[in-house]
């Protein structure tokens, strides 16, 4: 067909193109445009072709991710586990009702209907809300099934639900002071959920799974319910308790009480919310001498056999240091230490020096507001460095004058312990193999000799009553009187126990502070940290230290002239698998 | 010929359009099967999630605590119960009748063989 179309033309062409006057035949310019639309098509359709090679053969396809897409709604906000993975807080989906009070036939019976279904609420409030002319109010959020149940019984028109996520936090008050909590819009406005608020965001969560905390639930539990055991038998305002990892300055306990359950967080007591572990500050008394007597041992102001005489009450200017336990003679520097002398320390102290002591404190932490995961953080207070007199040294030997927040003390003191030096406290699990970056504060030398007296405090001191068969048990306690007005009120003490254990290798710090508690019949009527929070600490030990893995040591053998204790375990050198 | 090639291009086309009309349904058929399975997946993950909450809360320490007093005879482990081998007597390992009666000796045996029973607890060495 096609070769005599072509036969054709040609035939024609060479007949009549030199006719002059002669023009081509409509047919002729039909055919040619035939021929170039035809090109035309065939060139689209050879893409086309091509195009669809490319995708079916050439090209991986994208099904794998199309089916993919959409299963997964996205996070609201990321989950938060503890060290083991147990879930702290997660996002569940919830109903929210609303209403469209355009739609409402009688706002004063829907509020009267709706307040037998939700008791708390106000009825004239809610009618308010629903008189005006708009479209859309929130009536309750975060309904449970039963209660969206009985809405929809209810048979209101105008009322609506929709479904929102909502921050739940299964354990209740466990941990809500390290947690702390978000609003229903999923704001983090306390603890962790509002200090690492970016990391909970969903975009940077998807990537990483739950943010894994340092806190262990098991302990956190067991010092929750030791101290409030305590609280209870000696009828205190609160308690605020540590257990930290000495090596790794992680936390694994924070225990604040009165607590607050985060569900909740505007129904409990007003004073729940307080963090009196990070947040609040408070002169810790004697066990801020493991402060001085550690910078004595390692600036060589003073060493384990140096004396002091204690015979005399001390005058400084107007005042006069006295001692609670007084012994009335001349004291060993172990001795100072074991029966927690006033006038001992004050004399290290002065030993020290005013400027070596603020140097050593600011090292130890005590005079700037520690770093936490979470916003509650206590500032320190003490006197500024124009302000310091000699007084201020003197008492600040013995743990007044200043006001430091319990963590920032506990941090303090695993730096004394650990071999000197001091790890940044975190509530975020470290990696087990990320490296331990602290800074050295003390020797150490002086770091053991001043488990060795840690060690004699329980052993043979005044903390005696922490003392736990299987584990050796080091500590300081300390009982300081409360600021009221006009001066110190002897009735109102802060008691406290820090201690370690074992403490030939110190592993876990634990720490319990009650908040004016009142002496029983259990503790022959004394309220000082040695009979109250002591005790507290050793059945807290006595608890977690199976738990958290720690086989039991021989007793220690205590001799005052001799110390016992392993030789500098430096950091690293006794670091457990985990 | 020519009538021939237009009667297959008509049939041909016409089975294309049927063709293409049935994967055209059947891919409509798909989507909404796929659809349906992507809700069902999703409400599958809410479940998860919620069962996950559940367990967390069943797991309350205070709780297990609460039901382990009331239905278990078991107790908190405490210091006095865990034991290093260092603990027990050594004796020879000589095969005789008389040794082998006595229990401390079967325990060491035990032990000498490698198992960690006793000190399953641990992951941390004595000091």
């Amino acid at each position: 067909m096609m070769g005599f179309g072509r036969f054709r033309r040609r035939a024609v062409a060479t007949a009549k193109t030199d006719v002059p006057g002669w023009r081509r035949p409509p047919i002729e310019t039909g055919r040619s445009r035939l021929v170039a639309i035809g090109a035309g098509f065939l060139l689209l359709l050879t893409v086309m072709g091509g195009r669809l090679i490319e995708l079916t053969l050439l090209r991986d396809g994208e099904e794998p991710r199309l089916t993919t897409r959409g299963l997964r709604e996205p996070i609201e906000r990321g989950d938060i586990v503890d060290r083991n993975g147990i879930l702290l807080a997660t996002n569940l989906k919830t109903s929210s009702l609303y209403a469209n009070p355009r739609r409402i036939l009688d706002a004063g019976e829907a509020a009267r209907a709706l307040a037998k279904v939700f008791p708390e609420l106000d009825v004239a409030e809610v009618r308010a809300r629903l008189a005006p002319d708009k479209s859309f109010v929130w009536v309750k959020r975060g309904l449970t099934p039963a209660e969206q149940q009985s809405v929809y019984r209810l048979g209101i028109p105008g009322l609506a639900f929709q479904s929102e996520y909502r921050r739940v936090y299964p354990h209740g008050r466990l941990a809500a002071h390290v947690l702390g909590f978000a609003n229903v819009d999923n704001e983090g406005l306390a603890g962790v959920e509002k200090g690492l608020d970016g990391l909970l965001k969903p975009s940077v969560r998807d990537l990483t799974g739950p943010l894994t905390l340092s806190i262990d639930l098991r302990v956190q539990h067991v010092l929750t319910e030791e101290l409030a055991a305590a609280v209870e038998a000696f009828s205190a305002l609160g308690a605020a308790g540590l257990v930290t990892d000495i090596e790794s300055g992680e936390v694994l306990a924070m225990v604040s009480l009165p607590d607050f359950d985060p569900n909740r967080p505007n129904a409990g007591v007003k004073d729940g919310l307080f963090n009196r572990a990070t947040l609040g500050i408070y002169e810790m008394g004697s066990t801020f001498k493991t402060f001085t007597l550690a910078m004595a041992l390692d600036s060589g102001a003073g060493s384990m056999a140096s004396r002091y005489d204690a015979t005399e009450p001390m005058k400084i200017s107007r005042f006069v240091i006295n001692d609670y336990h007084a012994k009335r003679r001349v004291l060993t520097m172990p001795e100072v230490y074991l029966y927690s002398s006033n006038i001992g320390a004050a004399k290290i102290a002065l030993d020290v020096g005013t400027r070596r002591l603020q140097g050593y404190l600011r090292a130890f932490g005590q005079l700037d507001p520690i770093r936490l995961e979470i916003p509650e953080v206590g500032k320190p207070m003490s006197p500024t460095p124009t302000q310091w007199r000699e007084i201020n040294t003197v008492t600040v030997a013995f743990g007044h004058g200043v006001a430091v927040s319990p963590l920032q003390l506990a941090e303090g003191v695993a730096a004394v312990i650990n071999g000197g030096v001091r790890m940044p406290s975190t509530l975020v699990k470290r990696p087990s193999d990320a490296p331990l970056a602290g800074r050295r504060v003390i020797s150490a030398d002086a770091s053991r000799d001043m488990r060795y007296l840690m060690y004699l405090v329980v052993a043979k001191g005044t903390g005696s009553k922490a003392a736990v068969p299987g584990y050796n048990v080091g500590g300081k306690t300390g009982t300081a009187e409360k600021i009221g007005i006009g001066g110190y009120r002897a009735k109102a003490l802060l008691s406290s126990f820090v201690g370690a254990f074992p403490i030939n290798a110190p592993k876990y710090l634990v720490l319990v502070i009650l908040d004016e508690p009142h002496g029983n019949a259990k503790s022959q009527g004394y309220a000082t940290g040695g009979w109250t929070a002591a005790p507290a600490a050793g059945r807290v030990i006595a608890r977690i230290g199976p738990l958290l893995g720690l086989s039991p040591g021989a007793p220690l053998v205590a001799e005052p002239d001799r110390p016992v204790l392993a030789a500098s375990a430096a950091i690293g050198e006794n670091r457990a698998p985990r | 010929m020519k009538r021939h090639l237009t009667v297959i291009g008509i049939a041909v086309i016409a089975g294309l359009a049927f063709a293409l009309y049935n994967l055209k349904y059947q891919v409509h058929g798909l989507e909404a099967r796929r659809d349906a399975l992507t809700q069902a997946i999703a409400a599958e993950y809410e479940s998860v999630r919620l069962l996950k909450a559940e367990w967390s809360f069943l797991n309350n320490p205070k709780r297990l605590a609460d039901l382990a007093k009331r239905h278990l005879d078991l107790v908190p482990l405490d210091a006095s119960r865990i034991v290093s081998l260092d603990d027990f007597p050594r004796v020879s390992r000589q095969p005789s009748g008389e040794s082998s009666a006595e229990p401390a000796t079967r325990d060491a045996k035990t032990s000498g063989t490698g198992t960690k029973w006793l000190v399953g607890a641990h992951t941390v060495p004595s000091p």
